[in-house]
């Protein structure tokens, strides 16, 4: 998340001459980013990136905090100004105050620590004018003194203040409790939240939710221009349920976005001392009780082992034992090292500041700060010298690419459509919807199913291109429910050509791509319809591997073909298996029948082929189909080889007669022209 | 197809004697094409085409083959049959040719008359001569000549030609080349080829015509004439004309109206065939098949009427095909001079057809190609995963706030026991956790690439992407390796300028964990065009994307001690790193998954 920090702000936290623009440069590079510099009501104002384990960070103390580590590093003076909160700490916890008069009840210590102090003859009125800039200037609308004292408290400190209007909790008790489900509240905006349970509320004892702590203040119980009285507060609260709460109500407060990521419960002493502090200045308010400290569990940040070993291997370099402690030490970590007779074994005992306490758990965490503080623009750059893995796996990404290549050289456009589907292109699949994989919250009605075939998104791709004559193509995986509940779902890679040329091109494109394959594939008609397929489809044959199908689409005027990859893969060859080259003369020579017009040529040009091993290949040259007509004219060339001599006419006179009896009798085929 | 050399002339018998059925000759020479052969013999009595009249048909027949000629042409100074070979003939053969004689008859009959209206209309008409004359098998004879003729006078042209016939006068024949019967001050009525032996014809005592076709003996011979219309044009008058067979003899002469397809197909490619040997194409050669009264117009286009009207669409197919092969040829083997004097090579070229790869795909290729360079495998893992996978093993608990950084679709299906539900990958870092359990024991170079989802959807964001992770675990993996790999990365990919830095970042699953910029290559890094600021980059830097040292619960979670082995990752999306291409200036990504073809036939 980004925070707005005020330079002149942040010179009140860090001594050092440094101008904005160096501390932009070189904290962005050590610590958080800082994206922009802007002027606003005429200081600069940092627009800072802070990572969200770095809470800490969140405030105009925790980004002062880090530049006093960082500057330095860059050779430029910067020192964190301590805190002057002893005295006023020292008077808000006088045992000469009364005790505050309300009764706090913290069930199931779900609170890590509760502080609440009473502040009486409070001045509500607009803030003076350097409070309201200051938080014009954060992005903070300025609404009276009590309210805008506790977010300029958050923004400074980092941990959100909470002000009740003291006189409006007439029960004088806050109990700390669960909400059950459906119980109702109205946050202080007046908006009516109705609770789904198991979120942290405050109870006056009647069951009246008076507070919802660490998100946003309720109604009933909030600051308003009749307010004389104050109960200033800080909770606690388990950052997973004020994530949750959050969450779930769509409240995303400055205070619940803090309290989410665990903001440091030592930090909640400092934060009200400085808040009663403002109170008194701003508000003149007086004092009405004794601070009420509830902390049950202190936190107490984990003391870390990290060894100099460690820390080198993962810089690639030594940093000398002095070095690496100082800057731990600007960081506010307390470093204990040992070992120092040898710099190369040194042990460092590492203690975080409090308000580090979840983020340095691990010595890695303690080797990214020494890292980043020395600089990573420090470290050299060499790829790596070890040694080169052999572990190949079993997909062939270079016959993808290969594959595609050839589609795009012979005219085809590789389209990347949309894994997710619409409800229209799951049903075009041939599956039923519930045979899809549903996304549970899909963003779009668009994109609601995985889909099955890659056909219904080509197809689709004709409609956004009307009027154009296109071969397309896309390689992608299809996604088929999973069988078993312990089954992930089986990812197919699918290769699908859509064209609306014609038949004959696609099947041209087919055959092509086939034949750069080394695969020897035919086309057999399929005995029933498939998927999207028209009943003019055919299954790609090789052998008995059926490695995709080819047709018409059902009520379109486009033809497609369908592969499975994988079966490609398996059976494509890089390779084909030679043979002599014949250097003897071949015989070519055409040949004219009449056939009738229902009738698979490729089966015509196989059975002929099947005659003699001397017809070396069949082409067909020329269809001549009259309208209406049952019978077609189709000229094949034949070409007859032999591999060691040439032939003469007289060697083809029988071949020929074969040819032709065997169409005519099997394929009521008539030879055009004599023998 | 074999080219044969034609240094012999064939001796024309038909010149001197029209009426010669038969007669025995050698064969100089035999080329085949299966069934199909041009055969040139020494000498002939086939009429080849031109000069107004058909071709012959009929057989040449020898010791084991025989050949049915369907056309004979002239080829240089021979003549070359066409036809289909029956059995075998060989050079040298001697063979017996006979002629299809109804035809030929025919054909005699249709070129006198051509000659008697002439010289009928040329004793009638002293001021007019004849321009050029049509002559084709059954329909649409026709003569042009200079001036007008007025269409009252037909009777009157009808009544001198049935005269000529009545006088029976004798018709002789005489051979002369053309220079000669331009010095015999013989006016010349039709185009005539350089490369025959001219023949003159004598009609009676009239003057002299050249003539190299096939004639009746006598005017005597010529069957009754008919006149069809005049037609007008340019100051010429085109009179139609027609002979008309005595109804005894009609039963001996074949019929010629009508031509099935298969046998104008045999005709187009007859001609392509021979065309097909001639070696190198000069003005001759070309005027001969493609000129007005070449081979193609005479043979073919002429014929195209004699098709049924059902056959007449694919005819033109055909004929068209034809015209396209000889006009290639004619392209191919065209030698002549000129053509080499010019060239126009400013002239659109024939595009083959072109397709495009997806920019995805190149993306893609090109980032493989570089990390394959330094030792990476790249692997395919799942994209609907479990959040075990996706998540959970990446050091990232159920209900972690660092989750809400990826906006995850999730599959609506019931939970795995021990791996949790199922999502779309959010990114593909669920490849860290697989390719440990894959390859188990380091090193570990992986390039997973594939497929990411997400709900989001503007001018940056895709709800669908891709993404390329990569992860290096084994001893002594540090992060100078990490930063040597992107700078590698950086130069391949961006240019030798380019290079990377790292900035202190937060992700769950590494640590110490980095963002990555890589330096602008339009402004060198520099951050300024000029005075102006760099409109492309962010003072000088692009963000693409994460890294870091691999967590050491992530290397737990795939069976790895994080005490022996340390390693990197890091993942970017393929569409981010290649908008930032220099020169590409594409800043919406969401074109790439739209299918418009104007946007990928950009690529």
């Amino acid at each position: 998340m980004n925070i707005l920090i005020p330079h002149r702000w942040l010179l009140e936290h860090l001594e050092t001459q440094a101008n904005p623009a160096t501390i932009q440069k070189d904290v962005s590079l050590c610590g958080p980013s800082i994206e922009r510099l802007n002027q606003v009501l005429g200081d600069a104002v940092y627009d800072i990136e802070v990572t969200t384990n770095r809470v800490d960070s969140m405030s105009v103390r925790g980004v002062a905090q880090e530049a006093a580590a960082i500057l330095p590093e860059f050779g430029v003076k910067a020192v964190l100004k301590p805190l002057k909160l002893t005295t006023i700490t020292k008077t808000i916890t006088s045992p000469k105050l009364p005790p505050l008069d309300i009764k706090v009840i913290n069930n199931d210590g779900l609170s890590h620590r509760i502080l609440a102090i009473k502040l009486t003859n409070v001045h509500l009125k607009p803030s003076p004018r350097w409070l309201r800039e200051r938080l014009e200037q954060v992005g903070q609308r300025a609404i009276n003194n009590v309210i805008d004292i506790t977010n300029y408290i958050m923004w400074e400190m980092g941990h959100p203040v909470h002000a009740f209007d003291y006189d409006k909790l007439t029960r004088k008790t806050i109990i700390v409790r669960v909400a059950k489900k459906g119980e109702k509240l109205t946050t202080l905006d007046h908006k009516t939240h109705s609770l789904s349970g198991g979120e942290v509320v405050f109870d006056d004892g009647t069951g009246e939710i008076i507070d919802l702590p660490g998100i946003m203040g309720t109604a009933n119980t909030v600051v308003s221009d009749d307010t004389t009285n104050v109960l200033l507060w800080i909770e606690s609260i388990d950052a997973v349920k004020i994530r949750q709460a959050s969450m779930g109500m769509s409240i995303r407060s400055q205070a619940a976005i803090l309290n989410e990521k665990g903001v440091d419960p030592n930090l909640a002493l400092p934060a009200i001392a400085r808040a009663v502090e403002l109170y008194q200045a701003v508000c003149r308010a007086t004092l009405g009780s004794k601070l009420l400290d509830i902390y049950p569990h202190p936190q107490v940040p984990k003391t870390i082992t990290l060894t100099q070993v460690k820390l080198d291997s993962y810089l690639g370099l030594h940093i000398k034992p002095k070095r690496v402690a100082g800057i731990l030490n600007n960081l506010g970590c307390q470093v204990s090292t040992s070992g120092q007779t040898d710099p190369f074994n040194t042990l460092y005992k590492v203690t975080p500041p409090s308000s580090r306490t979840k983020d340095l758990t691990i010595y890695q965490d303690l080797i990214e700060e020494v890292a980043r503080i020395y600089g990573y623009h420090h470290l050299p750059s060499q790829v790596m010298p070890t040694s080169i893995p052999d572990t190949p796996t079993t997909e062939n990404f270079d016959l993808e690419l290969a594959v595609k290549n050839m589609l795009v050289g012979f005219g085809a456009n590789e389209v990347y459509t949309y894994s997710m589907v619409s409800e229209a292109l799951a049903t075009r699949s041939g599956y039923a919807l519930s045979d899809h994989l549903k996304i549970k919250n899909p963003l779009i009605d668009d994109f609601v199913y995985l889909r099955r075939s890659l056909v219904p998104s080509l197809m689709a791709v004709f409609a956004d291109n009307p009027g154009q004559k296109l071969t397309v193509f896309e390689m992608q995986n299809v996604f088929h429910p999973k069988v078993r509940p312990t089954d992930l779902p089986q990812e197919q890679l699918q290769l699908c050509i859509l064209s609306n040329h014609s038949y004959e091109h696609l099947k041209g494109v087919v055959d092509a791509l086939l034949q750069k394959l080394y695969l020897n594939a035919v086309v057999v008609p399929a005995a029933h319809s498939h998927d999207h397929f028209s009943h003019a489809a055919g299954q790609i044959m090789s052998g008995d591997q059926v490695l995709g199908y080819i047709g018409k689409i059902k009520h379109s005027d486009l033809y497609a073909a369908v592969f499975d990859f994988a079966i490609i893969e398996r059976l494509a060859h890089s390779h084909p298996t030679y043979l002599p080259v014949i250097t003897s003369a071949p015989i070519i020579e055409d040949l004219t029948f009449a056939l009738p017009t229902h009738t698979y040529i490729g089966q015509v040009i196989s059975a002929m082929k099947a005659v003699s091993p001397l017809i070396f290949t069949i082409t067909q040259k020329d269809l001549y189909r009259p309208a209406n007509a049952d019978l077609q004219n189709i000229t094949f060339t034949l070409v007859y080889r032999h591999p060691k001599q040439t032939l003469s006419v007289k060697d083809i006179v029988p071949i020929r007669k074969k040819v032709v009896l065997k169409l005519k009798k099997v394929y009521r085929a008539e030879l055009i022209g004599s023998i | 197809m074999y080219y044969t050399d034609y240094t012999m002339t064939t001796k024309l018998l038909y010149l001197t004697d029209s009426y010669k059925k038969t007669c025995h000759a050698k064969i100089m020479s035999l080329d085949g094409n299966g069934g199909q052969v041009s055969v040139v013999l020494d000498h002939t009595i086939f009429y080849p085409q031109g000069g107004g009249q058909l071709s012959d048909q009929g057989s040449i027949s020898g010791p084991a083959g025989q050949i049915v000629v369907s056309q004979a042409l002239f080829q240089q100074t021979t003549v070359v049959h066409h036809g289909t070979l029956h059995g075998t003939l060989e050079v040298g053969d001697r063979v017996e040719l006979t002629l299809d004689w109804p035809l030929r008859y025919i054909h005699m009959q249709q070129h006198t008359a051509g000659h008697i209206l002439d010289e009928a209309v040329k004793s009638l008409y002293p001021e007019v001569y004849g321009v050029s004359g049509s002559h084709s098998i059954g329909h649409r004879f026709c003569l042009t000549f200079s001036g007008l003729i007025d269409e009252t006078k037909k009777d009157e042209i009808l009544d001198r030609i049935n005269e000529i016939r009545a006088d029976n006068e004798p018709i002789a024949t005489q051979m002369m080349t053309k220079a000669d019967i331009i010095a015999a001050g013989i006016r010349i009525p039709f185009k005539l080829p350089e490369n025959k032996p001219l023949r003159v014809i004598t009609i009676g005592s009239r003057q002299p015509i050249p003539d190299g076709g096939t004639q009746l003996k006598s005017t005597g011979e010529l069957w009754p004439v008919t006149l069809g219309s005049f037609s007008y044009e340019n100051n010429q008058t085109t009179i139609h004309y027609q002979v008309v067979a005595p109804p005894q003899k009609a039963g001996s002469i074949p019929s010629q109206s009508r031509l099935n397809l298969a046998e104008f197909l045999r005709l187009n490619q007859d001609i392509l065939l021979t065309a097909q040997t001639v070696k190198s194409w000069d003005t001759t050669t070309v005027s001969l098949y493609l000129g007005k009264n070449g081979l193609f117009n005479q043979n073919l286009a002429s014929q195209i009427r004699f098709l049924a009207d059902f056959d007449k669409r694919e005819g033109g197919k055909i004929l068209n095909q034809t015209k396209t092969d000889l006009q290639n040829l004619v392209g191919a083997g065209h030698s002549h001079p000129a053509s080499e004097d010019f060239l126009d090579v400013t002239k659109p070229g024939t595009l083959p057809p072109i397709g495009h790869l997806h920019p995805i795909t190149a993306a893609i290729a090109e980032i493989t190609q570089i990390f394959k360079g330094i030792g990476f495998t790249r692997v395919r893992y799942p994209e609907v995963d479990y959040d075990h996978y996706v998540f959970t093993n990446l050091n990232m608990p159920a209900n972690h706030p660092a989750r809400d950084e990826w906006e995850t679709f999730f599959i609506d299906a019931p939970p795995h026991p021990t791996k949790g539900g199922l999502v779309l990958t959010t990114h593909t870092s669920n490849g860290q956790v697989r390719e440990m359990e894959r390859v188990k024991t380091p090193p570990i170079r992986m390039l997973n690439l594939g497929k990411c989802y997400r709900r989001q959807q503007d001018v940056t964001h895709t709800a669908m992407f891709h993404q390329f992770e990569g992860l290096v675990i084994d001893r002594g993996i540090t992060i100078q390796h990490l930063k040597g790999t992107l700078d590698y990365f950086a130069r391949k990919f961006y240019g030798p300028t380019a290079v990377s830095r790292i900035r202190p970042f937060m992700f769950k699953f590494t640590e110490p964990s980095f963002e990555v910029d890589f330096s602008c290559t339009n402004c060198q890094g520099t951050g300024k065009q000029g005075e102006e600021k760099c409109r492309f980059c962010k003072s000088g830097w692009h963000e693409v994307g994460g890294a870091g040292m691999v967590h050491p619960n992530v290397l737990r979670a795939g069976g790895i001690d994080p005490e022996i082995y340390q390693g990197f990752a890091f993942g970017w999306g393929v569409e981010r790193v290649y908008t930032l291409k220099p020169g590409l200036h594409l800043d919406d990504i969401r074109p790439l998954y739209s299918t418009n073809v104007q946007f990928l036939n950009q690529f």
